[in-house]
């Protein structure tokens, strides 16, 4: 659902004129074609059969005093599939002129959610498991290879993205971009966090079966990263408030910073509620 | 957290007026810091910790155990919008608005300590306090010999159980730029406070009890010359390190 709020703003863009904005959703190179083995730091690769996001909410406002412009719906998107570059659209509407330092969405699961390009049985999977986010793929070193499929059921909140650019009778794009590496970062406090799989490789079979090759997040939880020198989470805690001590609960909380606003911006505000 | 445009309060757009500040010298806790209980059952007196940090920050709702963690912020603001959520120098990690800048190594020992330095506070009703950490060098007037020196925790202490006690050493490093967010910190600052602000390391999380000791099995680690030894390098000092780096062991009390 479109909707302009007309706030009582104390600034009034004068002297531009309105647009449009458009809401798109991308996963780069990274989620459509994989993360390749350069850059990982343990020789890994990484690709998907699926990135599913139910992603919606999004909204925009050009300064503090501006009129918002939005769209509350949500689609479900299967960011693996190839966009040449676009990425997806998933609302435009009009919207007043001026500098558009004020943008935001949501992933997270919703009743409502449409596809936009994702398959009926993942959009009935994904509202039926209350994922916002469900990531399917496999890894591979060498010889060795490895599934995953992990679903996050938070509600993740990306706001106070700056879009950096105006609308002055222009068409505006705003891109939320998902970054997929950021799943595999080996550190939540370092500025520099190396993109790495072995941890989370080693972590087949850590819950008592036998390894199988495929990685589930029950497995995850059962491996200990207290004593690694890598995967510090500083004053993070899970989304009950608990400490992290495990890799599922670090996995979770690297999730919450997978949103951006086009390419490489950052959103000021990143939240994980559960 | 980002350091908000202090001492600046915004009255519509192009005008500010200067809010009302005040000056607290800032020192460390001067009492011994108590014992405590591990979850293996050790006793543990920590007898002399020193901490290499910088940028000492307070922050207006900032502390992470008074509501003010990320999960509550849509609830407590009544967004109906994302756009609405304040930003996160406004309530979300706790607006700074008093710092004491600078570098200093943090020390508790069981006796006074020379104050820090004199914090500039916006009044106003604090929650929280952030700092850096880091490693510690010359600067900060170590000797070439101190074992604080290029490293950022140095404690000493005993160790006991089962009626046996031993001396312990940790030496610990923390990745470059790891802060601490989110210590406790409540005071109301108006511009007549005269009170001492003291950085205190809380041995034990008085919300959930454990401590940074916990899971170190203690009488299994090396010795050296009689004292057990926590060194960079080993898995205990990675969980030693984790545990004590959080803000559940910090806080600021007024004195």
């Amino acid at each position: 659902m479109r909707y302009q709020a007309f706030a009582l703003g104390l600034l009034a863009a004068c002297g531009v004129d309105s647009g449009t904005l458009t809401a798109t959703v991308y996963g780069e190179e990274f989620i459509e074609e994989g993360i390749p083995a350069e850059e990982f730091s343990d020789g890994w690769s990484v690709s998907f059969d699926k990135f599913l996001v139910s992603i919606g909410n999004v909204a925009g406002k050009a300064g503090e005093g501006g009129d918002e412009v939005g769209d509350t719906s949500f689609h479900i998107v299967d960011l693996a599939q190839a966009s040449n570059g676009d990425g997806f659209e998933l609302a435009s509407f009009d919207a007043p002129g001026g500098d558009y330092d004020h943008y935001g969405y949501q992933l997270r699961s919703d009743a409502g959610a449409t596809a936009l390009n994702a398959e009926a049985a993942d959009v009935t999977a994904m509202k039926a498991a209350g994922y916002a986010i469900w990531v399917q793929g496999s890894a591979t070193n060498g010889a060795e290879s490895k599934t995953f499929d992990w679903g996050f059921t938070a509600t993740y909140t990306f706001a106070h993205c700056d879009l950096g650019a105006s609308i002055d009778g222009n068409a505006l794009v705003a891109q939320a971009t998902i970054h997929a590496d950021h799943l595999f970062y080996d550190d939540a406090v370092s500025d520099e966090p190396n993109v790495a799989f072995q941890l989370l490789a080693d972590a087949d079979g850590a819950a008592g079966s036998p390894p199988d090759g495929a990685i589930t997040l029950d497995e995850l939880a059962a491996v200990d990263i207290r004593g690694e020198t890598r995967y510090q989470v500083g004053s993070n805690t899970d989304l009950a408030g608990n400490t992290i001590t495990n890799l599922r609960q670090y996995v979770e909380l690297q999730s919450k910073t997978v949103g951006h606003i086009n390419g490489e911006g950052h959103c000021e505000e990143q939240l994980a509620q559960p | 957290m980002r350091t908000a445009c202090m001492f600046l309060v915004l009255v519509g757009c192009g005008t500010s007026r200067e809010a009302a500040t005040v000056e607290l010298p800032v020192t460390t806790a001067a009492s011994a810091l108590p014992p405590v209980a591990t979850d293996l059952g050790y006793e543990v007196t920590v007898t002399d910790l020193r901490i290499a940090i910088s940028a000492l920050q307070f922050t207006i709702e900032g502390e992470m155990h008074a509501g003010t963690a990320a999960n509550d912020i849509a609830q407590r603001s009544g967004a109906t919008s994302i756009i609405a959520l304040p930003h996160p120098g406004h309530s979300a990690g706790g607006e700074v608005t008093g710092e004491l800048p600078g570098d200093f190594i943090l020390r508790w020992n069981g006796r006074p300590q020379p104050a820090l330095g004199t914090a500039t506070l916006v009044a106003g009703d604090y929650h929280g306090a952030n700092f850096a950490l880091r490693a510690a060098t010359g600067a900060d007037g170590l000797d070439a010999a101190d074992p604080l020196l290029g490293h950022t925790f140095h404690l000493e202490g005993t160790v006991g159980k089962d009626g046996t006690t031993r001396p312990f050493v940790a030496v610990l490093d923390v990745e470059p730029d790891t802060t601490v967010i989110g210590a406790v910190f409540e005071d109301e600052i108006t511009e007549t406070s005269t009170e001492t602000l003291a950085v205190e390391f809380l041995a034990a999380d008085p919300f959930e009890g454990d401590t940074p000791f916990d899971t170190i099995d203690f009488f299994t680690l090396p010795e050296t010359a009689g004292r057990i030894e926590i060194l960079p390098g080993s898995t205990t000092h990675n969980i030693l390190r984790r545990a004590i780096q959080t803000h559940d062991q910090y806080a600021v009390v007024a004195q």
